[in-house]
Order: structure tokens, then C-alpha cells, then sequence
């Protein structure tokens, strides 16, 4: 970046084209996110693990895309990939969204804090007015105002659960990221977070990135799947779902329904 | 690398500014709570730690027959040494954790090692500070000391001695990263640091064949210049703000480069599925 910002005549000029800086250092769209040649490698050492070998992939805003891939395939670290929890060893990653954190995620909220206290902590690292975001959670969540300040290694796993979801949709991302699992809890509760997803397709993105094909024909416009440390995109649901259980040697039966 | 769109209005290292300032203010707040609310006895402990340490420099000094030096009283003497080499002690502890600093925030994108880092020793030079001006104005108050001559230069050297506790934790987080049995050499180190650094004794106490190693320990510039700023009676002969600063610009720039280089040693394969695990078994769906 350093060189490419001195080869355009330094910092100083290409913020004076480009104030925001995006179009100059970014060089990529915006509600778009796009993985060019991204290798990613995980661990040190003895540990080393080539999880990603120059994958590509794009990811506009108002499409549902998911992304399909074995056990032990990479899913979780696209996830952090795309959300900014992890950089790409090489290659580059331009995001014109703003990504949330994996929807289904329990270990967002600290334990020993009360829901109050994540709740504001998350708020002020997302500058959300904390007041509203309670509402919100309250709302959505169904909580009780009597659970608002106890700590959540005292209350059940269920309600962290509904407070990190409502609290992760009343935030507004650009784009939810779903990893694995659509949402935690009772049968109601997940079935209105999957209609709020489903509302707001039209306008926000949705990326699944999960082992099971039946989420993505519920709930997905376009499909990849994880194959040889590469992102590949197929034409449709079922060529992608067809290819997964190639590369899978039929033995990932994560699909209950089957074909 | 990852690149970011942002705000039109503003460009992309003022909105890169403000959400770090706003991910450690929100820190802050989450590590004092972590550190204090929980450990009812976790002040009570630090202080007492340090008490002891006051109370057993102090005996030495009345046993060995040096009760005051150069108009200065034992006991405050001894606490402005004591609050120096702690504060730095402490806050290089905390910012040398790198392995639990994303661990707690790990599925938290925009709180990064660093701001950890910095949330935590921020939180433990606050309570240091907080403390040295407590203690400091409770000696005036029970008459053992006069109120400091200069008591900004006072806060000023403890922040200091935190700047500098939290460059060399940073290089020695990433020294542990790659040698962990470099931890107890660090502890042996510290030993050495606080006998060496000036806690219990000034410039011209040293005898003259200690005094060139003595002289290159910027720990010792601190507590120099922490009881020129206390005591009217002692202007420091040595204390050099040009060497600290070229010790506290070196180390945090090497330490900052250390905890960036180190930063992919902590991401962890957060994979869960395994092969034997039951696909039937996703609830949720």
C-alpha cells in the first residue's frame, strides 16, 4: 500500500483526489466484498495449516450468498476472514460492508458481565446509543428487565444466546454472517431471526457459510462451495450442493432431507 | 491485507483513529470491571504487596542506622522509589499478555491485541497513579511528609514509568511467544531491576565503581527525577530527560513493531467440526 501511495505522488495527493481514501488505497467497490488471491495460514510452526490458497470470491450487498464446505474445510476462517477478525497472510480482502460477527456466536458477550454491561460494551465499540440497543435486545430478544443485570454465568445459555442475535441485528450491519447455525434457541425465536433475515435480503447481504444444503436452498440466491482451499462458484444451488457431496465423498451427510 | 470503505466525510485514517479510540475507551472500562469488581480483595492485596515492600526497605534502612537522606524522610523516600519500579513492573506484565489478550474478545473484529494491550495498562497506571496521590497526600496529611514540591512532575514521571514498563512488555511478549522459558529469566530480572533501579537509594550513595552500569538504567533516571519533583530538599545531579526519552521512543517503537509481527502467532484454528462429530446434531436448524 506504502508503495503504491508513493507512486501516485504520496499520501498527501491521493487523499486530495480521493478525501475518503477508499477509491486510491482500497481500489474496490463499495457494498461489495471481495477476496483477491487470498492465502491464508494459520498457525506457527509445526502447526502451520494452509487453510485458503489463493481464493477469490465477491460478495455484493442485497444478495444472500452461501458458502458450502466440509468439516475442517475453512469455514469458520472465512468468517473471521471476511469480518476482519483475521488478515489474509497474502492477498487482499476490499470490503465496502460492514460485517458482523458470526450470528449464532456465544462467546461475544463476556460471562461474568451482565447483559447490561456486554450490551453497552458492544454498543460503544459499534458507536450505538446504548439505551436504544437495550430496547432493542429487550425487544426482539423477549428478556426481562429483571435479567438486564445479572451475570450471564448465572442466567440460562439460551438467554445469551437471544441477547448476542437481537443485539447483532439491532446494530444494522451491512452484511450478516451466518456460520453454521441461522440462530440458537427455541423454535420461535429462531424462526424470527430467520424472517428478519429473510426481510432484510432485499437490502442488506447475507453470507452462510455452513455444511448443510438445506440452509442453503432455504435461504440462499447463489452458491460456493469450499473445494481444494478454493472458493468456486457454480451456477446454481444444485450444481453447487451436487459438487459439495463430491468433494465431501458422499460422507459428509450433513443433510437430513437429501436431495 | 484488508481494506475497509468508510464514511465519505471523513478520511480513512481519522475513521480508523476513531474506532480504535472508541474500541479502548470501551475497553477500559470492560478491564477495570474484570480486574476490580470481582476480586473484592484484589485492591487490598496490591496495596498490601506494597506496603510490605515499603515496610521491609524501610527496616532495612533503620537497621543499617540511615533513617533520612538529604532531608528527605525514610518512609515517603522509600514510596516514591516503590511506586516507580511497580508501576513499570506492573504495567510491562500487562501488556506482555499477549496469548489472553484477543483470547477473551476473539470473535470481537474490531477489538484488536494492541487495544487490549492498551485498555490494560492504561486501567493499571490509572490505579497506580491513584494510588501513589493517595498515599502521597495521606503522608501530608498524617504530618510524616511535606506536600509535594512539584506534584505534576510527580504524575508525569509515573506515567512515564508506564510508557516505559508498557514498550519493554510489549518485547518481552514477544520474546515469551517464541522463547517461553523466558518468563522466568523476566522474573529473575525484575529481582535484580528493583535492587539496582534506585528504589532504596539515590545518586550519591553509589559507590563510585557501580556508578557507570548504575547510570544506564533508565529506571533509575525515573526515580531521580521522582524525588527532585517530591522533595525540596534533593535536586538530582544525574537525572537525564533526554536518555529517558531516547529509551521510551526506542522501546515502543521496537515493541509495537514486536506486537504487530507476533499478532499472527495468536490466531487461533478456531475450527470446531471434526470428522467424528455427528452432522445430525446441528440444533437450530
Amino acid at each position: 500500500m506504502i508503495a503504491r501511495l508513493l507512486k501516485k505522488g504520496g499520501a498527501a495527493a491521493t487523499l486530495q483526489e480521493d478525501p475518503a481514501g477508499f477509491a486510491e488505497i482500497g481500489g474496490g467497490e463499495r457494498d461489495t466484498i471481495r477476496l483477491r488471491g487470498v492465502t491464508k495460514v494459520l498457525g506457527a510452526g509445526r502447526k502451520q495449516t494452509l487453510v485458503f490458497d489463493r481464493a477469490d470470491a465477491e460478495f455484493p450487498r442485497g444478495v444472500s450468498i452461501g458458502v458450502l464446505g466440509g468439516a475442517s474445510s475453512g469455514k469458520t476462517t472465512l468468517v473471521n476472514l471476511l469480518n476482519g477478525n483475521q488478515s489474509p497472510t497474502e492477498g487482499r480482502i476490499d470490503c465496502g460492508m460492514s460485517v458482523s460477527w458470526p450470528l449464532a456466536s456465544r462467546t461475544i458477550f463476556t460471562k461474568r458481565f451482565s447483559i447490561r454491561q456486554n450490551v453497552r460494551f458492544v454498543s460503544a465499540i459499534y458507536n450505538a446509543w446504548p439505551p436504544d440497543m437495550l430496547d432493542a435486545v429487550t425487544d426482539l430478544g423477549k428478556i426481562k428487565r429483571q435479567d438486564l443485570d445479572t451475570a450471564l454465568d448465572l442466567l440460562p445459555d439460551e438467554l445469551n444466546t437471544r441477547a448476542t442475535i437481537s443485539l447483532c441485528l439491532a446494530l444494522s450491519f451491512d452484511c450478516y454472517v451466518v456460520d453454521e447455525r441461522v440462530a440458537l434457541g427455541n423454535k420461535p425465536f429462531r424462526d424470527l431471526v430467520q424472517e428478519k433475515l429473510l426481510e432484510m435480503r432485499g437490502d442488506r447481504s447475507l453470507i452462510v457459510v455452513t455444511r448443510t444444503a438445506q440452509t442453503i436452498r432455504e435461504m440462499c440466491d447463489e452458491c460456493y462451495v469450499i473445494i481444494d482451499r478454493k472458493l468456486q462458484k457454480f451456477g446454481s444451488k444444485g450444481e453447487a450442493i451436487l459438487a459439495f457431496r463430491g468433494a465431501t465423498g458422499g460422507q459428509d451427510l450433513s443433510d437430513p432431507l437429501g436431495e | 491485507m484488508t481494506i475497509w470503505a468508510n464514511d465519505r466525510s471523513e478520511s480513512w485514517f481519522v475513521a480508523a483513529a476513531r474506532n480504535q479510540v472508541r474500541t479502548v475507551i470501551a475497553l477500559v472500562g470492560t478491564e477495570a470491571s474484570a480486574r476490580f469488581a470481582r476480586k473484592t480483595f484484589g485492591v487490598v492485596e496490591e496495596v498490601g504487596g506494597l506496603a510490605i515492600v515499603v515496610a521491609g526497605l524501610a527496616a532495612l534502612r533503620y537497621f543499617t542506622g540511615s533513617r533520612t537522606h538529604h532531608g528527605m524522610p525514610m518512609v515517603p523516600f522509600l514510596t516514591c522509589g516503590v511506586f516507580i519500579f511497580w508501576t513499570f513492573k506492573t504495567t510491562l506484565s500487562q501488556s506482555s499478555t499477549f496469548a489472553s489478550a484477543k483470547a477473551r474478545y476473539e470473535f470481537m473484529p474490531r477489538v484488536t491485541q494492541l487495544d487490549v494491550l492498551i485498555a490494560r495498562s492504561i486501567v493499571n497506571t490509572l490505579f497506580y497513579v491513584g494510588l501513589a496521590l493517595g498515599a502521597f497526600t495521606a503522608f501530608y496529611f498524617i504530618g510524616i511528609s511535606d506536600w509535594m514540591e512539584q506534584p505534576f512532575l510527580v504524575i508525569a514521571v509515573l506515567l512515564v514509568s508506564s510508557l516505559l514498563g508498557f514498550g519493554v512488555g510489549m518485547i518481552f511478549g514477544a520474546i515469551n511467544t517464541f522463547a517461553p522459558f523466558f518468563r522466568t529469566i523476566q522474573h529473575v530480572l525484575m529481582r535484580v531491576l528493583m535492587f539496582t533501579s534506585g528504589v532504596h537509594f539515590i545518586w550519591p550513595e553509589v559507590p563510585y565503581m557501580f556508578r557507570w552500569i548504575i547510570i544506564e538504567n533508565p529506571l533509575f533516571h525515573l526515580c531521580e527525577f521522582i524525588r527532585s519533583g517530591y522533595f525540596v530538599a534533593y535536586e538530582s545531579p544525574v537525572a537525564s530527560s533526554l536518555y529517558l526519552g531516547v529509551w521510551i521512543t526506542s522501546t515502543l517503537a521496537i515493541g509495537l513493531m514486536c506486537e504487530r509481527l507476533c499478532r499472527p502467532f495468536y490466531e487461533r484454528d478456531r475450527r470446531r467440526a471434526t470428522e467424528n462429530e455427528d452432522p445430525f446434531a446441528l440444533d437450530g436448524l
